[in-house]
């Protein structure tokens, strides 16, 4: 659990908090499954998943444009589709802003940190957790990384990638997914070889 | 990355990024995650909180306090000072928060990219930015005026100050309300015989309350409730004549099931007995009514044993409890909404006249225990507050569903639901092509098929909304609506209101998502029709204040008060004048009379009686646990109440082979549904009833879709023609005026 060695983390969670946070934009999304040199140092799974994102973002742009906004609004903006937020994966209630969100927000507070304001997301929503996870490990906060990880990230995102694998009619949407759960898999094998 | 929205505190996260030093994630990478900021004290701070605020559930606007918590509301509780909720609200009140956090909300404004709509189509949503909806609205509207006028735009909302001025600045005279299909057959009367429409039923203080059909404890109406409770451990005598046994009924001491549509000949036959007795309050009548001499010969012909053939209540009945009702004071006759005297039947003004009658024959119009106008602040229009400095367009006077041709209407400009489809599909007496709406559902319209295809049909739909309902699913562009907790303001007490009171609502979450008030969004679209002139000077807080100033407050004032409210209880005192041309009460109503209308209540029967093809009455109610279409999706009341039921006597139900649960097929002369069976005793053989807000067909209310049936694919709507035939100075819709026939689906 060195704290500064694989960059590739903060550049990997700093991308992926964008990609959820709002449409893909498809030229940024090739030039992130692109950047090897900034990744080189991942583990061989999260290559992996780049090079299978790097595989589907070939192609006509404008299109691919076209075709990532109606997914996205299918994904994350009509019902039935995705809701990537802890408090509807582990809330009881069945609604927003559940029990989760405010455990989330006290997290961020005892860090000393709150999203900026003007954010859309709320701050359990998928792009924000992510975000956070690129926050705490750029500023070398490796204990609360891998805390916030077990605590909240762990506990929904790979159900929810599973989720978003399912429904999604992408292969953009897959590619992603599939680099979380790599992500996340090796986080999970950190803390379990911590424990 | 996200709009930029001037005004409201929002930055684009890329501006952000550019201006924060204190961003520390994203600065060194080529991304932008999403940002944080070391927290600031406010945010360590607020822990725990509670924010004044006012349900909108209903109009009775129960103030409330919402608990919030690290930034979430975990509950609300009514507000104890509040006269309307007196520390409690109702089981939709309580879930106000489970609305704005639906996790089905309208999140962005959104255009849709399927041309093909209609139950089944999947709109094709994207999202865009609020600039982009906003010259989507304009040019929707702009080629709607050049081809057709500005009367082929119509508003599809509850009257709404930016938004009638947007309307009239359009020149357009089509704004379309649903007031037709809810009470407006017995407010035309009581603003005839009285001058104004008592919506307090001072139920607190009653002896003998007399329904006819009314049910709001059953619905869950907090002050109603709490009122008739009231009422009963205070020794009241409740009596409830409705064709099914109501919950209302069912804590009464006497249900009377007559026979749908005739508790006029009820009501007129209870007038004789009082009038011929000399029952009525002798004093009251005198000295506050005028025409007592009329209504008695109008109803010598009324005796009991008439009223018994029509009513299928026995005389001896009917004079029994107009001889209660008579003798007992204080008497009430509580009225709201979708009762007896709703708009159900085409004789149900009538009713409201000959119910108004009995009031004051008792004394009780405004009185302690009775009907009672309630008693609210008086404050400037935003027109004297915001006057147009540029005279509005010209307007036609011939509206799109003909509300010029009711004379008691015409003034308030609310449409008429029930006309308005096939206005829209005929392009009679004139086309109309662009639409706005706002927080209505297609199924609340008489003959909703008829009127999706009227949406369908037109050129171009916008509407503004907080849940996907089904007229979501027809518009080109979708426009998200904040939520009532999200915003501020304040409301006057209407339905409960001893004193004037007003109640403060401070936002208790912040703004969820890219929504944004009603008020913001039609100034946004004026301007990007260029009509922006019309709305100079305008701010919501600059509105605030200037109402707030002329009864004798400010906003600093109404938000630093330690119980969320303004308004010094004040003693009642009853009226002794009246707004009409006598100043009295009039029994026989001048206003009526001179506009073509029966001045005295006389018996009519309903439009349609059973047949062979059609035996049963048909009735509709609500579930206390629903408020009309708006709660369905709302997990833990649909946990409670999944879904509305055909409700059948088992007599008939075994007639027709029908058992509990049994799906069967409901058909009227508009269309049919088919709905689950429920027996029940408690409801006439000759009868069958729904609940209102079911049969949801837009997929995207991932919890509501698929429950139930929607009673309003059965109820007929109206030509122009057909409306004014039924001679109803109200324009009352006749929700329930049809019957249907049931088999086995």
């Amino acid at each position: 659990m060195s704290p500064s060695s694989p960059t590739w983390k903060s550049h990997a969670l700093g991308y992926l908090s964008e990609a959820f946070s709002d449409v893909i934009d498809p030229q940024r999304y090739s030039a992130f499954s692109t950047s090897t040199l900034a990744m080189r140092e991942a583990p061989s799974p999260v290559m992996q998943a780049l090079e299978a994102m790097a595989g589907i973002s070939t192609g006509a742009v404008d299109k691919a444009r076209e075709e990532l906004q109606l997914e996205y609004a299918r994904l994350f903006l009509t019902p039935g589709g995705l809701y990537p937020y802890e408090s509807m994966y582990l809330g009881k209630e069945g609604h927003l802003m559940d029990e989760p969100y405010e455990q989330v927000r006290r997290f961020y507070l005892e860090q000393g940190t709150a999203v900026a304001p003007g954010q859309l997301h709320p701050e359990d929503h998928l792009a924000v957790e992510l975000g956070f996870l690129a926050h705490l490990w750029s500023q070398d906060q490796v204990e609360a990384y891998y805390r916030f990880c077990r605590q909240h990230v762990l506990a929904w995102v790979p159900r929810c990638m599973e989720d978003l694998k399912a429904k999604t009619r992408s292969g953009w949407y897959q590619a992603l997914a599939d680099l979380v759960l790599a992500v996340l898999e090796i986080e999970a094998g950190t803390l379990l070889e911590v424990s | 990355m996200e709009t930029r929205h001037p005004g409201d505190g929002r930055v684009s996260r890329r501006t952000f990024l550019k201006g924060s030093a204190a961003t520390v994630a994203g600065a060194a990478l080529p991304w932008l995650p999403v940002p944080f900021v070391a927290a600031s004290a406010a945010d360590a701070a607020s822990n725990e909180e509670e924010i004044f605020g006012f349900c909108d559930v209903c109009s009775a606007a129960c103030a409330l306090i919402a608990h919030v918590r690290n930034g979430r509301i975990v509950r609300l509780s009514g507000n104890p000072d509040c006269q309307v909720a007196r520390g409690k609200l109702c089981v939709k009140g309580y879930g106000g928060h489970r609305f704005t956090y639906d996790p089905d909300r309208l999140k962005h404004p959104m255009k849709r990219t399927n041309p093909e709509k209609g139950p089944g189509e999947d709109p094709g949503w994207v999202k865009i930015a609020w600039d982009e909806a906003y010259q989507l609205v304009a040019a929707g509207f702009g080629d709607a005026i050049r081809k057709h006028g500005p009367e082929s735009i119509a508003f599809f909302m509850r009257s709404h100050d930016y938004a009638d001025r947007l309307l009239r600045a359009i020149g357009s005279p089509n704004r379309i309300q649903h007031e037709s299909t809810c009470y407006t057959p017995r407010e035309v009367i009581w603003r005839a015989c009285t001058g104004a429409f008592p919506w307090m039923i001072d139920l607190g203080p009653a002896k003998y309350i007399l329904s006819f059909g009314w049910d709001q404890p059953a619905k869950a109406k907090n002050h109603q409730a709490r009122e008739f409770i009231k009422a009963l451990e205070n020794g009241a005598k409740a009596v409830v004549v409705d064709p099914r046994y109501s919950g209302t009924a069912s804590l009464s001491h006497e249900w009377i099931p007559i026979r749908p549509g005739t508790d006029l000949a009820f009501c007129l036959a209870m007038i004789h007995v009082i009038i011929k007795e000399g029952l009525y309050d002798r004093e009251f009548v005198a000295n506050f009514t005028e025409g007592l001499d009329d209504i008695a010969s109008a109803v010598r012909q009324y005796t009991p044993a008439w009223a018994s053939a029509i009513t299928d209540v026995p005389a001896e009945t009917i004079t029994r409890i107009a001889r209660e009702f008579g003798t007992a004071r204080p008497a009430c006759i509580p009225m709201h909404k979708r009762d007896a005297s709703g708009p159900n039947y085409a004789n149900s003004w009538r009713l409201a006249h000959a119910q108004l009658v009995l009031c004051a024959l008792v004394g009780s119009i405004d009185r302690p225990g009775g009907p009672v106008f309630q008693r609210t602040f008086s404050m400037p229009s935003f027109s004297a507050v915001f006057p147009v400095t540029e005279p509005f367009p010209a307007v036609r006077k011939d509206r799109a569903d003909g509300l010029e041709k009711f004379p008691l209407m015409a003034s308030g400009g609310r449409g008429n639901f029930a006309t308005i489809a096939n206005a829209m599909l005929t392009g009679k007496p004139y086309p109309i092509k662009a639409g706005l709406v706002r927080k209505y559902n297609v199924l609340a319209f008489p003959n909703a098929p008829r009127m999706t295809e009227a949406f369908k049909a037109l050129d171009f739909l916008a509407v503004v909304d907080v849940l996907p309902t089904e007229i979501v699913q027809l518009a080109d562009v979708v426009l998200p609506e904040t939520t009532t907790l999200e915003s501020r303001g304040f409301g006057p007490r209407s339905y409960h209101a001893h004193y004037p009171q007003i109640a403060l609502r401070l936002p208790a979450s912040k703004v969820l998502y890219e929504t944004k008030g009603f008020g913001s969004i039609v100034m946004d679209i004026a301007k990007a029709m260029g009509l922006g002139k019309y709305f100079e000077g305008v701010s919501s807080t600059k509105w605030d204040e200037a109402r707030l100033n002329a009864i004798g407050t400010t906003w600093q004032e109404l938000a630093a008060s330690p119980n969320g409210l303004f308004g010094e209880v004040r003693p009642f005192t009853p009226r002794t004048k009246f707004s009409t041309p006598s100043g009295k009460v009039e029994l026989k109503s001048s206003v009526l009379e001179n506009n073509g209308y029966d001045a005295v209540p006389v018996w009519k029967p309903k439009r349609e009686e059973p047949s062979t093809k059609y035996p049963f009455y048909f009735l509709i109610t609500r579930p206390p646990m629903h408020r009309m279409t708006t709660s369905q999706n709302d997990a833990r009341l649909i946990e409670v109440y999944p879904e509305n039921f055909l409700d059948i006597h088992p007599e008939t139900a075994a007639g027709l082979g029908l058992k509990d649960g049994d799906l069967a097929t409901v058909e009227s002369r508009a269309g049919s549904i088919k709905i689950k069976v429920r027996l029940t005793q408690g409801i006439r053989p000759d009868c069958v009833c729904t609940d209102h807000g079911f049969g949801r067909w837009a997929r995207q209310l991932t919890v509501a879709y698929r429950r139930g049936a929607n009673d309003g694919d059965l109820i007929p709507d109206m030509t122009i023609e057909e409306s004014l035939a039924i001679g109803d100075p109200g324009l009352g819709a006749c929700m329930t005026d049809f019957c249907v026939s049931v088999k086995k689906a």
